[in-house]
């Protein structure tokens, strides 16, 4: 060490020094080489991109079942519009066969709805098959017009299945409790 | 490296010397050797070329194959770099001029052993600390990415991705449930004996005024509840602390009135926690 302090300071490389530059840069590729390697296996992890799924399709879920609960009789086509943009398969052609029959009802009733998720998760995911199912508690506020408005709390399963435009709505059933009306 | 050893590239003495010698070392990938390539395969260093009476004319480890390496070692005075390393380099030298033997044989180490010389010139240290320092940067980014992925909510989240830890949540938490919203007017100290188990003492306190509306309810209805799971699904997995949201049905059978079954439908958020491998209720929320 002494020859190295003795080193003056324009002195490019003493071989002490040379050797620990040397043995940093090894440590630095030997660094790199290990974190590159543990981030791109956990970057292309299945597990990582289940779980990637599974977070998407709960919040796709948690948006379906407030835009699905939520329509106001003041904008009845863009709510149903909501609606549609929620949905797929089965669902979708339901609402759009009975469109019409929607918003004349909402619009008679003059009721507007919202709603608010109060908890969710995801019990079935398929990730070949893109779908899965989520529960949905949803507390739907049903004002009509002029009137308190009345909360019910409703307990949904929702079927959600993937597609080129993200998590839609492919079924939608309350759960109900055997013998109650729901 | 292809300027200096161009400008710098005149015949010399030792040339002939590093001819005689038969070792040859291998070249270091990204030392590049370009216009001084044919210099050093015609023989880096040996030992004999190292003790040479030129006390600037020894580089201090023999296995050096950087070309400007050699070169600066056959030629002290050629240039303000030679200059520069001289002092640095010749005290060793000289010192292992002075012992040959344990020189040669850590060159000789050197050789089996094949590891290059660390850079001499400062172009090369230049060139290995620059590499060092992208090299490090690149392990930082990638660690922090790694870090960051890692530690992501969704990630440290195993609902679902640990297909078993999923089963095991939703059965453990469910069954606990069941038993802590099922009782019997007439087996109440059971019912609260088996709740008991299944919970921690962090729901010990929410467990205890439960119970104890049902204590004062229950045997003046003489209701049996029966809570049923209708449907749960695990929220989340981290480490040894879950949430379970269940849909929960009870079914009550009142003696004292008319025999009536009322059907409750409840919606819970149950957080569970590990406690010696098995699930228990540490918290609960009716949603």
């Amino acid at each position: 060490m002494t020859a190295l302090l003795d080193t003056p300071p324009a002195s490019p490389a003493p071989p002490k020094r040379g050797r620990a530059l040397q043995i940093a840069a090894a440590v630095a590729l030997v660094a790199a080489l290990v974190f590159g390697v543990l981030w791109l296996t956990t970057l292309t992890s299945a597990q990582r991109s289940l779980a990637e799924q599974r977070d998407d399709v709960l919040v796709a879920a948690r948006q379906a079942a407030i835009s699905l609960n939520t329509l106001d009789f003041h904008d009845v086509d863009g709510g149903l519009d909501r609606w549609e943009q929620t949905s797929t398969g089965a669902v979708l052609e339901e609402f759009r066969t009975n469109r019409a029959q929607y918003a004349q009802f909402v619009g008679e009733s003059k009721r507007t709805t919202t709603a608010t998720v109060s908890d969710a998760a995801v019990s079935e995911l398929n990730e070949q098959a893109g779908i899965a199912r989520v529960l949905v508690g949803v507390d739907v506020q049903v004002t009509p017009d002029g009137q308190q408005p009345i909360t019910t709390r409703q307990r949904l399963q929702l079927e959600m299945t993937h597609t080129d435009d993200g998590w839609k709505v492919s079924r939608l059933a309350p759960v109900r409790a055997p013998g109650a009306t729901g | 490296m292809a300027p200096q050893n161009s400008s710098t590239g005149t015949p010399r003495t030792g040339t002939t010397r590093r001819a005689s010698t038969g070792i040859r070392r291998p070249t270091v990938a990204g030392r590049g050797p370009d216009t001084a390539a044919p210099r050093v395969a015609r023989g880096p260093v040996t030992d004999r070329a190292a003790h040479t009476p030129v006390p600037a004319d020894t580089p201090a480890p023999a296995d050096t194959p950087a070309p400007a390496d050699t070169r600066d070692a056959q030629e002290p005075l050629s240039d303000t770099r030679g200059a520069q390393e001289t002092p640095a380099g010749s005290a060793p030298a000289d010192a292992r001029d002075g012992h040959p033997s344990p020189a040669g044989e850590r060159r000789a180490a050197g050789l089996r052993r094949r590891v290059p010389a660390p850079p001499r010139t400062r172009r090369g240290t230049m060139l290995l600390a620059g590499a060092t320092v992208v090299l490090l940067a690149l392990a930082v980014l990638a660690g922090v990415s790694w870090w960051t992925l890692r530690s992501s909510p969704a990630a440290r989240n195993t609902a679902l991705v640990d297909v078993a830890e999923t089963t095991q949540v939703s059965q453990q938490l469910g069954d606990a449930v069941k038993t802590v919203y099922s009782y019997d007017f007439t087996r109440l100290d059971q019912n609260e004996a088996a709740a008991r188990e299944v919970i921690t003492p962090e729901f010990a306190q929410q467990f205890d005024q439960l119970f104890g509306e049902v204590r004062n309810l229950a045997p003046q209805q003489q209701a049996v509840v029966t809570a049923t799971i209708s449907q749960a699904a695990v929220e989340s997995i981290t480490g040894d602390r879950a949430v379970l949201v269940v849909f929960l049905d009870q079914q009550a059978t009142r003696a004292a009135g008319d025999q009536q079954q009322v059907a409750a439908a409840g919606r819970l958020t149950v957080t569970g926690e590990r406690v010696d491998g098995t699930w228990k209720i540490a918290a609960v929320q009716v949603a």
